[in-house]
């Protein structure tokens, strides 16, 4: 299938962070508006083992080299097409450039496109390296956010929201099947209220995941005392959505492996949305 | 009778392992939820998440005072006691010869919410680590529709 999304300013996600300077005088930029393409961001922690090594190759761009630990280092292979716009001189004014490598420090950006160098800035991206063709470059430093632009497959990933849906719906339907004491225990039935909240949830679900090109892991299910809880799980967040009755607590981790929560919340159907764009964010 | 030893009290450390019951409801997509360890406020010791001791009860005979379909997980002692709770020896008499290998997790009763989702999080994330015995599945879910 080549039903793709279409990258277009119209259609360009918010958290694509794209430079104005790219609109002209640039291969790059030309070819970055119009290829077809979604974005995604993944947080550092994507990445886990900080051991960096990408290499495009001088005839790819003009970037060979990506690594570091502590800082994003950069090698900017010698060659033709530099446009004034990214001079070694304005790397060297962010960072430490020597023999075509540049070392961009904490706190600074790389902006790439199709493996070229397209703009350098400090600070403009807020500590973001953003770059297309994720499979060439391994992204390892002391970045706070790495926004990948990728090729999504839109058909994929509807029929991926629309299946998750109705798994859900459907282990929706049999939890509320559930008779008093479930458990083999003291265990509650499932309310009618309780489930339509579930339901409501359920709904928001495509809406989330495709707002944001993302597919998380969502499991739905019962606790002793009557209650429903969506367990859902994206990138290195865990959301669990409680639902009783009308009311929705909400308590959310990153990373994954923290046992201390970064927030709980007590909302209802509609204000749960919010925290399921926060998973998917 | 003269001679007889009393056997030594049951002692446990943050060493030892412990056995929990997984219900097949709180077996989803292969994945232990967080309903294995369901800890309200008002809970008393009986309502407290049982648990089998593994030093004092072999897995399978474990695994038979659960009910049909249950699995077991295993985890370290210290789990619960990193998270400021206890495990209160609470012998069960219809274990018979085990019954000083029960015991429950407590001590969360006074805990706000938010620590006690922590908790439940924690435990089912130790359980989800080492799952001894799956849980048979819960009733399948119906396949979705084909689409062309």
């Amino acid at each position: 299938m080549n039903s793709q999304i279409s990258f277009t300013d119209k259609h360009r996600p918010a958290q694509v962070k794209h430079p104005s300077e790219a609109k002209e005088g640039f291969l790059a930029g030309h070819f970055y508006r119009t290829k077809k393409i979604a974005n995604f961001t993944r947080e550092v922690f994507d990445f886990p083992n900080a051991t960096v090594s990408i290499s495009i190759g001088p005839s790819a761009g003009w970037v060979n080299q990506l690594a570091g630990i502590t800082n994003v280092s950069v090698g900017v292979a010698s060659g033709a097409h530099i446009t004034g716009r990214i001079s070694p001189t304005e790397i060297v004014g962010t960072g430490l450039f020597s023999e075509g490598t540049n070392r961009i420090s904490f706190g600074q950006n790389a902006h790439l496109v199709t493996g070229l160098v397209e703009d350098f800035g400090s600070g403009y991206f807020g500590e973001n390296a953003i770059y297309l063709n994720p499979d060439s470059i391994t992204l390892l430093g002391n970045v706070q956010q790495i926004t990948m632009v990728e090729t999504v497959d839109a058909a994929t990933l509807t029929q991926l929201a629309v299946t998750r849906e109705y798994l859900l719906s459907a282990q929706l339907r049999r939890l509320r099947k559930l008779q008093a004491g479930w458990d083999g225990d003291r265990a509650e039935a499932i309310s009618q209220l309780t489930g339509d909240t579930a339901e409501e949830i359920i709904k928001q679900v495509p809406q989330v995941m495709l707002s944001h090109l993302a597919i998380p892991t969502l499991n739905l299910g019962p606790l002793p005392d009557g209650s429903l809880r969506f367990e859902c799980t994206h990138s290195n967040k865990e959301l669990f959505l409680t639902i009783s009755d009308k009311a929705v607590d909400v308590q959310a981790w990153q990373p994954l492996h923290a046992i201390e929560s970064v927030g709980y919340w007590e909302t209802d159907a509609g204000g749960a949305k919010e925290h399921l764009e926060w998973l998917v964010r | 009778m003269a001679g007889e030893v009393a056997p030594p009290p049951v002692t446990i450390s943050p060493t030892d392992s412990l056995y929990r019951g997984i219900n097949p409801q709180f077996y989803e997509n292969g994945q232990v939820t967080s309903g294995v360890f369901c800890l309200k406020k008002k809970d008393t010791l009986e309502d407290a998440p049982s648990v089998g001791i593994e030093k004092l009860v072999p897995l399978q005979k474990f695994h038979s005072f659960m009910g049909a379909g249950w699995g077991v997980g295993q985890f370290s002692v210290s789990v619960p006691l990193g998270l400021g709770l206890t495990v209160h020896l609470l012998p069960e008499p219809s274990w018979k010869e085990y019954a000083d290998a029960h015991a429950v997790i407590t001590g969360y009763q006074a805990l706000s919410n938010s620590k006690r989702g922590e908790c439940e999080r924690a435990l089912r994330d130790a359980v989800r680590q080492n799952v001894r015995i799956p849980p048979s599945a819960a009733t399948a879910p119906i396949p979705p529709p084909t689409t062309k």
